[in-house]
């Protein structure tokens, strides 16, 4: 299609076209030109589609081939032109395959690159600070020893609400021991969970924990508690959970965290596997 | 800027595991007592968590010792000297509870 596309752009190579394939014989300088012409065209057809190509190839040969008559007849240079054809093609076909190596380089590269792209955001934002992402380099520890060495002191009480959920399917009672607790940012408080297995049979469970509003979860620290662990519980035993957490002092010189007094921390459990 | 809940929130976020990882449970109910004069204290002191803080370090210090918890010094769990002194009579509370 680029072919024609090509062709109807110039009128001469139209008309070569034409000509290559039809005419057997040919002015020898309307040869010379149009073979240059139309080795440049059959190798851009190489690269768009093959059977246009394999179609003039076929004229080439003829063209060539009665070339190398006339050349034959008039220098002896027979070798040379054989030569110059075989180069010719094989050329062609040297950067046809170098640029479909190019190309299919190009996707793997593109491809590599939207993987790549998730994790090494994610490390811009944290070494940025980008978008509110809070550096997760401190630990707990080394926070509360630099507070207290500075001195903070916050004002503000928080209320943390808790909440306790349980998959379906999942014969456990599973209730926070307060509703909830009054602290202020900066210092460390403890909060128990009670969960009671009702069934028959020791059941494994495995929890995962929730902070909502969502923009406050960045600064509510957990020191320790009881999740992503499977812990197993003995039929119709019941146990405490504890839960030891910490909110940032940070949190009150926020200005995006002005209106937020309530915290709600949220655990689920799921049941990982029942022992029968 | 506030691009952090935008551009799909927490989908980039993944629950973060706690700091020191996971409490060990107790099934032997070995810090049971002080748990529960933790407990008290909060419905008396209406949830106040520093009021409660000496409960809670006494809860920890149990764990430490019974081999629940890694051995950590205090303060650095952010407990400062002053809260031992706070409510001397520690009684006044296991009281209420046994009445």
């Amino acid at each position: 299609m680029s072919f024609s596309r090509l062709c109807r752009g110039t009128h001469f190579l139209s008309s070569s076209k034409v000509s290559i394939c039809q005419a057997p014989f040919l002015s020898r300088h309307l040869d010379a030109v149009g073979s240059r012409y139309s080795s440049y065209i059959g190798e851009s057809n190489s690269i768009v589609s093959g059977t246009p190509f394999g179609f003039n190839r076929r004229c080439f040969v003829s063209k060539h081939g009665y070339n190398l008559r006339i050349y034959s007849a008039k220098k002896s240079h027979p070798i040379n032109v054989g030569r110059q054809y075989s180069t010719q093609a094989s050329s062609t076909e040297r950067k046809s395959n170098k640029m479909l190596f190019y190309l299919t380089g190009l996707v793997f590269a593109m491809v590599g690159c939207s993987y790549a792209a998730v994790p090494l955001y994610r490390r811009f934002c944290q070494a940025t600070g980008y978008g509110g992402t809070v550096q997760r380099r401190e630990s707990v520890e080394e926070k509360i020893a630099r507070h207290t060495q500075d001195g903070t002191v916050t004002s503000r009480e928080i209320v943390v609400q808790f909440n306790a959920d349980v998959a379906d399917g999942m014969p456990w009672k599973f209730v926070p021991t307060q509703r909830e607790v009054r602290v202020k940012p900066g210092e460390s408080a403890l909060a128990f969970y009670t969960a009671e297995n009702r069934s028959a049979t020791p059941i494994t469970g495995v929890s995962t924990y929730n902070v909502t509003p969502m923009k406050a979860a960045v600064y509510f620290n957990k020191i320790q508690c009881f999740c992503f662990e499977e812990q197993r519980l003995l039929p119709g035993e019941q146990i405490d959970m504890p839960v030891f957490f910490y909110i940032d002092p940070e949190f009150e010189t926020d200005p995006k965290m002005d209106g937020i007094n309530n915290l709600i921390l949220s655990y689920t459990f799921f049941k990982v596997s029942e022992d029968k | 800027m506030s691009a952090g809940g935008a551009f799909g929130g927490n989908r980039g976020a993944r629950p973060v595991p706690p700091e020191k990882g996971v409490f060990p449970l107790d099934h032997m109910h070995l810090c049971d007592l002080e748990k529960k004069d933790y407990i008290n204290c909060l419905k008396f002191e209406g949830h106040k968590s520093e009021k409660c803080r000496h409960f809670s370090k006494k809860y920890l210090e149990c764990r430490m010792e019974k081999n629940l918890m890694a051995k950590q010094d205090m303060s650095e769990l952010g407990f400062r000297k002053g809260d031992e002194l706070q409510f001397p009579s520690d009684e006044e509370y296991s009281d209420r509870i046994v009445k």
